[in-house]
């Protein structure tokens, strides 16, 4: 047993003090990753053996249908794609944090430097730029223009890992860092048909700092044999990586589980609801009247999104506004074409309005409604997880 | 979308297939880093598969209501074909000439094909550049919105430093004129030789084509040869117009070449070689009135009457060809 191992089954033990066994059921703790400390060098790879002693949390990953990109194999051979279980695990120490990941891949596919259509498997995190007391979760898809994220992201490529580094607030908005801090590597393990990845980054790197008690992190992973990249993906609700080191502070601790704690009105009359207020824009479950495209679909956001989310882009729309594909995607054919034939872009098609200051504000009018009808609301819309057709 | 607008007019009556605008842009700037595989230009045999094989079964574009459609990402091995070499050093000491690879396909793979059946069988040549759509589909695929349209011509162009190879555009294209290079992983297209238009130069294909097939102006420009062909005339034509993306590549479609035999091998008096429909399929439904066009204006210069048209489409001089006074620092004169 090496050093490295006896410290962790040290703070394995020390588990049940941090983690009480009631806090199991409870919302947070569903959602908290738990990193273990140690003294010394992290897990150098994915194989390392030392990673065997660290214990795993399994969440899913869900098929990301907020918005439908144009890649019709892609397109088909997410129609009948479900959850991916992702399993992960997170060691730090004075300096660094070493966060592994694990998921099943019948067909492992890997970047071609020759061939046109084929496309690697891949793994992502995405950790706020800025979280903690009184800030709310970004957007979970890749951020909002208030709350960037920082994303770090590994494909499977024949001639090695493409490691690369992302800010981003909001999708479409990804933009490479100059400044990388994390070290990647992934591997194919063909007697159990998992890949396994692993990231290691400084906990405090430039100006971002993972150095806290309590870090919302979400995860993607993409299908290369499904023609997945980029929007075709799927994608976990945040997560926090819980770092017993640093201090949490209760008023964050309660925010957070405010945040995530499910709603406990009634699906059923949520449905209705639902059905009656938002059909004409979103589309969701078997509810397909609306045009595609016009405003996010709804079919799996109770899977990516939080509670707080959910409440919030009811009441306050326009907090986060959720970005709308390339605007080009839909031109106005009842318009008059200009005199090279263009037509003019259906606006409709943005998500977002311009108020008299110029300022960007959601398409959606924000719903004061009765509180319970809310709760109804965001209690059926948590039932979605993109496997109501 | 833009503020002007460049065009090309390919006169299909005068293409001889000769491949020297596919040379030209290919030594210009697809026979290196990734790009081997790509032909910019490329010119391809109707009927046929053309390049990339089966390239208009692969979507894109936009609907009747101007939403943009899901297409496939075509496949280098299988759609465009690998280049491959000759073993030209065997065959100095006295080896048969054969290539070295399995060649399953290629560009223009079935030149020789054409349709219908002999004695009426017939082809024509179509020579493709990127159409620089005024609604372009690969533009409106990105999702990070790294395709652009430049204001001053119209061309479309890839942002390399923003695109992340994510391919969408290749689908979105009902050409298939956007190409993915697997060696730097970004998508890669016809330029339309803009630094060459920058110093008031035709692009390289248009400026090489032995038939002189080509125009190059701008559609805004009243005294430029596309304006008049396309507006004064009528007699250039898009091509899949209804993929919806409004190209801005015309072409004067082929006339019908000799009439048709019967089985006693006498012509048939009126019959049509090409198929009206097989054009309007290609061209819409401006072909008819355009071969009426070409076909009067032939008489009348048959008949030693002046014909605008004609002269135009004769293309004596470049000048009389190409118009791209551009705002540009170093304009070099066209010879």
């Amino acid at each position: 047993m090496t050093a490295w191992c006896r410290l962790l089954t040290a703070s394995l033990l020390g588990l049940t003090w941090v983690l009480p066994a009631s806090a199991g059921e409870s919302p947070l703790s569903s959602h908290l990753i738990e990193a273990q400390e140690v003294k010394g060098d992290l897990p150098a790879a994915p194989t390392d053996p030392a990673w065997a002693g660290v214990p795993a949390r399994t969440f899913l990953a869900y098929p990301q249908r907020t918005v439908r990109l144009n890649d019709k194999r892609a397109n088909e051979a997410s129609k009948t794609e479900g959850p991916e279980p992702l399993a992960v695990k997170a060691v730090y120490n004075a300096r660094d944090l070493a966060i592994w990941v694990e998921w099943k891949e019948e067909t492992p596919s890997k970047v071609s430097r020759s061939e046109t259509n084929v496309f690697g498997d891949s793994v992502a995190f995405e950790v706020p730029i800025r979280f903690g007391p009184g800030l709310r979760l970004p957007y979970v898809g890749m951020g909002d223009q208030k709350l960037p994220v920082r994303i770090a992201m590994q494909r499977a490529a024949e001639d090695g890992t493409l490691a690369n580094e992302y800010v981003a607030a909001g999708f479409g908005s990804l933009t490479r860092t100059s400044k990388p801090f994390a070290k990647m590597g992934m591997t194919y393990d063909p007697t159990t048909k998992v890949w396994r990845a692993e990231f290691t980054r400084p906990l405090v790197a430039g100006a971002h700092s993972m150095a806290q008690g309590l870090v919302p992190i979400a995860f993607a992973v993409w299908e290369g044999a499904a023609s997945q990249r980029g929007g075709n993906k799927r994608l976990s609700s945040w997560q926090f990586l819980k770092l017993s080191r640093y201090p949490v502070s209760p008023a964050y601790q309660r925010q957070i589980a405010a945040a995530v704690t499910p709603a406990a009105g009634s699906a059923e009359k949520g449905r209705q609801l639902v059905t009656q207020y938002c059909i004409g824009c979103h589309r969701f479950a078997d509810q397909q009247s609306a045009q595609e495209g016009f405003a996010p679909d709804l079919s799996s956001i109770g899977a990516i999104a939080t509670t707080g989310y959910i409440r919030e882009s009811i009441g306050q729309p326009s907090e986060v506004i959720v970005p709308h594909l390339n605007i080009n995607r839909h031109y106005d054919k009842s318009a008059k074409p200009d005199r090279f034939r263009a037509y003019p872009n259906a606006d409709g098609f943005k998500f977002y309005v311009l108020d008299d200051k110029g300022h960007k504000a959601s398409k959606m009018p924000p719903f004061s409604l009765p509180k319970q009808d809310l709760e109804d609301i965001v209690t059926y819309l948590q039932t979605l997880d993109g496997t109501k057709e | 979308m833009s503020k002007r607008q460049l065009a090309m007019v390919m006169d299909l009556n005068k293409c001889i297939g000769c491949q020297t605008c596919t040379v030209a842009c290919k030594t210009q700037w697809t026979d290196r880093n990734g790009r081997e595989y790509m032909y910019w230009n490329n010119v391809e045999t109707k009927p046929g598969p053309g390049y990339p094989r089966n390239w208009e079964e692969y979507g894109g574009g936009f609907d009747k209501d101007g939403n943009l459609q899901e297409g496939i990402v075509p496949s280098k091995s299988g759609d465009y074909g690998v280049p491959w070499d000759y073993n030209l050093d065997e065959v100095m000491r006295g080896a048969v000439l054969e290539p070295q690879a399995t060649t399953k396909i290629g560009p223009n793979w079935q030149e020789d094909v054409g349709g219908g059946e002999f004695p009426n069988s017939y082809y024509f040549y179509l020579p493709r550049i990127c159409n620089h759509c005024s609604n372009p589909g690969c533009l409106a695929a990105c999702p990070r919105g790294a395709i652009f349209k430049r204001d001053q011509d119209g061309i479309v162009l890839v942002d390399l430093k923003r695109c992340e190879g994510l391919k969408y555009c290749i689908a979105g294209c009902p050409y298939k004129k956007i190409y993915f290079n697997p060696k730097i992983s970004k998508s890669e297209k016809c330029i339309f030789c803009f630094p060459r238009i920058e110093r008031g130069l035709p692009p390289a294909c248009a400026q090489q084509c032995v038939g002189r097939i080509r125009f190059v102006g701008f559609l805004d420009d009243k005294d430029s040869q596309v304006h008049k062909l396309v507006y004064k005339y009528k007699v250039a034509l898009p091509l899949h117009p209804e993929a919806g993306t409004q190209p801005n590549v015309y072409y004067v479609p082929p006339l019908s070449g000799p009439r048709k035999y019967d089985k006693n091998g006498r012509p048939i008096e009126g019959s049509d070689r090409i198929p009206l429909e097989y054009l309007e399929s290609l061209f819409g439904k401006g072909v008819k009135p355009a071969l009426a066009t070409l076909q009067a204006e032939m008489k009348k210069r048959q008949d030693g009457h002046h014909s605008e048209l004609m002269d135009l489409l004769i293309a004596y001089k470049h000048s009389e060809m190409f118009r791209i006074q551009t705002a540009t620092l170093h304009p070099l004169k066209v010879i």
